[in-house]
């Protein structure tokens, strides 16, 4: 689907009526090391310094804010997609240190990785014989 | 209304089809997929194309521009797994679409901006196709 935008009207510009915008999920992928738990989600037009991480408890709710604004003075011709904001909430096992919890951003993908407590980790046991 | 060429995409057609049930169900997905959307903005001397390709390199995505045809093209290389997967819903995205615009654009000043996933194409509208306008004589 698409709209269609009028430009708007010089006394009322863009950025000043901002619109509250609504948070989509992002899709994510999630691989699990010995040490730790890794989280990538894919979050086009979020830099590092929109990317929030909280940790109440076990939850753990990644949000991700998108720099990207539309064009101000422009009309829009075509639109198949909105320009949004991220969020999306996890549950972390018992595993997890919440205290370690470290993320990135790069190229619109957010990368939180989530440390293992030490007691979590498997361990080698030596055998030896007897 | 300017009418608008849309190379029909039958991946997209399912797409909207699962995001109607997500609607249902209340959860919203973000769009930026296997097939990303893609956004046209103009004003009188400007056209605008944007889309989203999260992930991607610059020295992957090609832009071509013939006449008044935009295509676009863009793939995302495969990142080196480690550990267990446990969770997989990031598509490997590979895609090319043509934006068939609806004004003339001039070849010699199309700039291709990648920044935080987000890949923005500037293209000005040829002197020859800019909106004039035309005084109205009395008689």
């Amino acid at each position: 689907m698409f709209s269609l935008l009028k430009p708007n009207k010089p006394e009322t510009p863009a950025a000043e009526t901002p619109v509250p915008r609504r948070s989509v999920t992002p899709r994510v992928d999630i691989r699990e090391t010995a040490e730790a738990v890794l989280v990538t989600a894919d979050m086009p037009g979020v830099a590092a310094d929109g990317v929030d991480v909280a940790v109440h408890g076990d939850v753990l709710i990644l949000r991700g804010t998108s720099r990207v604004k539309e064009p101000e003075r422009f009309q829009a011709l075509w639109r198949e997609y909105a320009i949004r904001d991220y969020e999306r909430t996890f549950r972390l096992g018992h595993a997890i240190d919440g205290e370690r919890i470290a993320a990135s951003a790069k190229d619109g993908v957010v990368r939180v990785t989530l440390p293992k407590r030490a007691a979590a980790q498997p361990k080698k046991i030596a055998v030896t014989a007897g | 209304m300017t009418t608008y060429a849309y190379t029909w995409d039958p991946f997209r057609e399912v797409e909207s089809m699962l995001a109607g049930v997500d609607r249902l169900l209340d959860r919203t997905w973000s769009t930026a997929g296997a097939t990303p959307g893609v956004n046209v903005y103009a004003d009188d001397e400007t056209a605008v194309v944007t889309t989203e390709l999260p992930g991607v390199q610059p020295a992957d995505v090609q832009v071509q521009l013939h006449a008044d045809v935009l295509t676009l093209g863009a793939e995302r290389k495969a990142e080196a797994a480690t550990g267990e997967e446990l969770l997989a819903e990031r598509p490997a995205l590979r895609f090319s679409r043509s934006v068939s615009l609806p004004f003339a654009v001039d070849p010699d000043h199309v700039e291709a901006r990648l920044a935080d996933g987000v890949l923005t194409i500037a293209l000005k509208r040829t002197a020859a196709d800019r909106p004039r306008k035309i005084t109205v004589n009395a008689n």
